[in-house]
């Protein structure tokens, strides 16, 4: 009995001084930083592991754009930086080849290939500032937060029994998918019941689908073929709920070339 | 005889050393400690409830009118008043009258003695029952668990309660053998009850224990055998406890707490009703956001293993086995040192489990991080404390050479070397802290645990805001509630010019991590258009509490 209890007290202190010593110094910080604006290219997505690092935004600031920050999946990215603390990953880099990595004590680079990124023709969200709802009304891209407690950039509809267009009215050809996700937002933790949140688009004033969107599980991206154009188009969403009208609800889509 | 007075006044002496070592460390670290949200309604409670004892002195008819006790004692009747009322009076006395504590410290003294009595009475009690080492490692084996160590800082009531549960169980103990300390008991009880609402349950696990030692006796008698351990020179138990806690404790109760003098049925019936329905806050759990029933029948145990250090519970084990295996052996003493009888093993068992049990109910609302279930380490510290003098034994019949002082304090210090390590470490961000089986703040982060409750991390970004906020700036302060935020200002923690104010008006604002509050996060990035903070206070490189800024801010230095 005696030496079981020293060697908890040993494993104890031993594993507390290792916690102690395991946060990273600014001066970490700022050499990881500095790799990754010297590593990073357009298109590329910086990520930090574990999720909870947020302080790591204050190091790398513009090098995760809000875009990025509220992504709803990794599709698009070519590569991926991992900013990691003390060895640990995401599953947004399984299954990229990684080909690079770095060390700067506690904090480590790691840069992921992605062998044939979704090529994006247009980002509604990007786009936004060109959109406008049925009343006139400028659309501005906002976060609103899953049922994971993610954070999602997306645009702001509020949900009315009649329903709200959201118009973008000069979307360039090319692309042959839309592609998009719908979020009801997790207010504080709870989630005011209501109806399923339907999402109809249109291109020029043909349907081209229409999803359901519901509060809980999870996040499932829809898919609506894109009619061939040669000259740019109007496309329409609109959102209708009936009943859970207090609901955060946002959505976000692109335009891309249909994965080979 | 005389020895034995001789060292009971001896361990008295050493119980009141390491009290007042744990106060004098208490007030030497308040300052570090930030206001958390209910000492901030508590403030409040004691500075409306010392304006009616103002009126009391000055004019006591009008103080005993009903209206006037409305106005003063309506404020968070949904707990009683004896800690808020000592509250009143310590900031009256120590900070307005004598000036010798500053404004939050007065008030959060009285918090601070209940804490430091706690570890008195756990001294004795553990010297009482199994030795004095076993007091020793009991006592200072709770004083240094980080969350405990944190909660004895506040001016809130909950290591007040568990100090309460604590001195009304050892004094139902010793009562079964004498109506003195049954009379004791009888007034321990009627105090608690002013305490919290926790000491309601008491009379059901008192009772219960003293209904099954009655049973065992009857039984025994029945079977004409030889009664276990020292039973044998135990007393019939008798129930001073209840008879004096039954007369004075309801009397206590109702003479204690004005609001109680008019309506009286009313208002205790919207006491119990306020806490039998009580709202649920969030708790994460494993990355769930935990905000309605079912809760996780394992919530308080897990938790009490991920922020108890290790080796209390490990001792608390061990202690728990070895009590139980010395009932299975029939004429053996109680104990290495002290004394036992009247069903201790059973009392601490009882007591150590049954407020964890309580609370796991999946009705029950489960928030505030363990301190729900805190009544219940006190008796875990006390098995430990039994493991402990075990293991002196142990040791010193090994190498019987051995100074058996030398050998217990070698012991008992190598046994609370992990807990003084995890609670200095702790300071003062408390409820982060995890043990480092868990991984730490940081391994609880990843599992997806709870960070920490109540606002209280703002002292550990004030002085940034200190720095980098322009004279007459308005910080929005997000999870500390508004009187907490006028203390720290009071407090000079932060500057007071800074001014409180909501995000839409706010240059900077705060926020607290917690699961659930990513969604007030997304509202500070939408209206500043910045997922970038300026500032993160960290605890093991785990964020606890950011600051955002307004884009466009021009800095102007502070007029000094």
């Amino acid at each position: 009995m005696l030496m079981f209890v020293l060697g908890v007290v040993l494993l104890e202190v031993v594993l507390q001084w290792r916690v102690n010593h395991s946060a990273p110094d600014e001066a970490e910080w700022l050499a990881v930083s500095a790799a990754v604006r010297g590593e990073k290219k357009a298109g590329d997505l910086v990520v930090i592991a574990p999720e909870w690092a947020t302080q790591g935004r204050v190091y790398l600031r513009d090098l995760i754009a809000p875009k990025d920050h509220g992504r709803f999946d990794t599709t698009r990215y070519g590569r991926v930086l991992l900013v990691s603390l003390n060895g640990a990953s995401t599953s947004e880099v399984e299954g990229l080849e990684r080909v690079k990595s770095e060390t700067f004590g506690r904090l480590s680079l790691e840069v992921y290939n992605r062998s044939a990124p979704a090529i994006i023709t247009y980002d509604f969200v990007e786009n936004a500032s060109t959109g406008y709802r049925q009343n006139g009304q400028r659309i501005v891209p906002g976060f609103v937060i899953d049922n994971a407690f993610k954070p999602r950039l997306v645009i702001p509809v509020p949900l009315r029994p009649d329903g709200v267009k959201v118009v973008f009215p000069d979307v360039p050809a090319g692309g042959d998918v839309l592609r998009g996700y719908g979020v009801v937002g997790n207010r504080s933790g709870q989630f005011d019941v209501g109806s399923a949140v339907t999402i109809a688009a249109s291109v020029d004033g043909a349907p081209i689908g229409r999803v359901k969107v519901r509060n809980m599980g999870p996040l499932e991206p829809f898919e609506f073929e894109l009619p061939k154009r040669t000259e740019a188009a109007e496309v329409v969403f609109e959102i209708h709920s009936t009943s859970g009208l207090k609901r955060e609800f946002g959505f976000a889509a692109d335009i891309r070339e249909r994965e080979k | 005889m005389e020895a034995l007075n001789r060292k009971r006044r001896f361990d008295h002496l050493i119980g009141a050393a390491i009290a007042i070592a744990y106060l004098l460390v208490l007030l030497g670290t308040a300052r570090d400690v930030g206001f958390s949200r209910d000492e901030g309604f508590y403030f409040t409670a004691a500075k409306r409830y010392q304006r009616w004892f103002d009126v009391l002195a000055e004019n006591p008819s009008k103080a005993l009118n009903e209206q006037v006790i409305e106005r003063h004692w309506k404020y968070n009747r949904e707990h009683p008043a004896l800690m808020k009322t000592l509250f009143a009076f310590s900031h009256r006395t120590l900070h307005q009258k004598l000036e010798i504590l500053s404004p939050a410290t007065a008030y959060r003294f009285p918090g601070m003695v209940a804490a430091a009595l706690g570890l008195y009475i756990l001294f004795i009690f553990g010297s009482h029952a199994f030795g004095r080492a076993a007091g020793a490692f009991a006592a200072l084996g709770f004083a240094l668990m980080p969350r405990i160590f944190y909660h004895a800082h506040l001016a809130c009531f909950d290591v007040a309660v568990t100090t309460a549960w604590l001195g009304v169980t050892y004094l139902y103990w010793r009562s079964l053998s004498s109506w003195k300390f049954g009379l004791a008991a009888g007034i321990a009880f009627a105090m608690a009850l002013t305490v919290k609402l926790n000491i309601f349950f008491m009379p059901f696990v008192l009772g219960g224990h003293y209904a099954i030692l009655m049973i065992y006796r009857l039984v025994m008698k029945k079977r004409g055998a030889k009664q276990r351990g020292t039973a044998q020179s135990d007393p019939s138990p008798k129930p001073w406890a209840f008879v004096f806690g039954g007369f004075i404790g309801p009397l206590v109760f109702f003479a204690h707490w004005p609001w109680l003098w008019h309506n009286t049925w009313d208002r205790l019936l919207f006491y119990v009703g306020f806490h039998s329905a009580h709202p649920f806050y969030n708790t994460a759990w494993f990355g769930e956001n935990i905000i309605e029933a079912p809760t996780p029948l394992l919530l308080p145990t897990v938790m009490t293993a991920m922020t108890v250090p290790t080796i209390i519970l490990v001792l608390f084990g061990i202690g728990v086995i070895l009590r139980l295996r010395r009932r299975a052996r029939p004429g053996t003493e109680s104990n290495d040192e002290g004394r036992g009888g009247q069903g201790l093993d059973l009392l601490l068992l009882v007591s150590a489990l049954f407020p964890i049990a309580l609370i796991s109910h999946p009705n029950v609302p489960i928030f505030g991080g363990t301190k729900h279930w805190m009544p219940a380490y006190p008796f875990i510290a006390l098995f430990g404390g039994a493991a402990i003098a075990r293991l002196i034994s142990i040791v010193c019949e090994r190498w019987p050479k051995l100074n058996r002082l030398a050998a217990s304090v070698v012991i008992v210090a190598l046994c609370l070397a992990p807990p003084f390590q995890q609670t200095i470490q702790s300071h003062p961000m408390g409820l982060a802290t995890y043990v480092p089986f868990a991984g730490g703040a940081p391994g609880a982060a990843t599992l997806g645990m709870t960070r920490q409750f109540w606002g209280y991390t703002t002292a550990s970004v004030a002085p940034w805001l200190n720095e980098n906020m322009d004279n007459g700036a308005v910080v929005s302060f997000h999870d500390t509630s508004l009187p907490s935020v006028r203390m720290f200002k009071t407090e000079e923690i932060v500057r007071k010019d800074i001014r409180i104010g909501g995000l839409r008006r706010a240059k900077a604002a705060l926020l607290h991590h917690e699961l659930h509050m990513v969604v007030e996060e997304a509202w500070i990035w939408n209206a500043y258009g910045t997922i970038v903070p300026s500032h993160v206070a960290t605890h093991q490189g785990v964020p606890i509490v950011s600051v955002y800024e307004r884009p466009g801010r021009k800095k102007k230095p502070p007029i000094e």
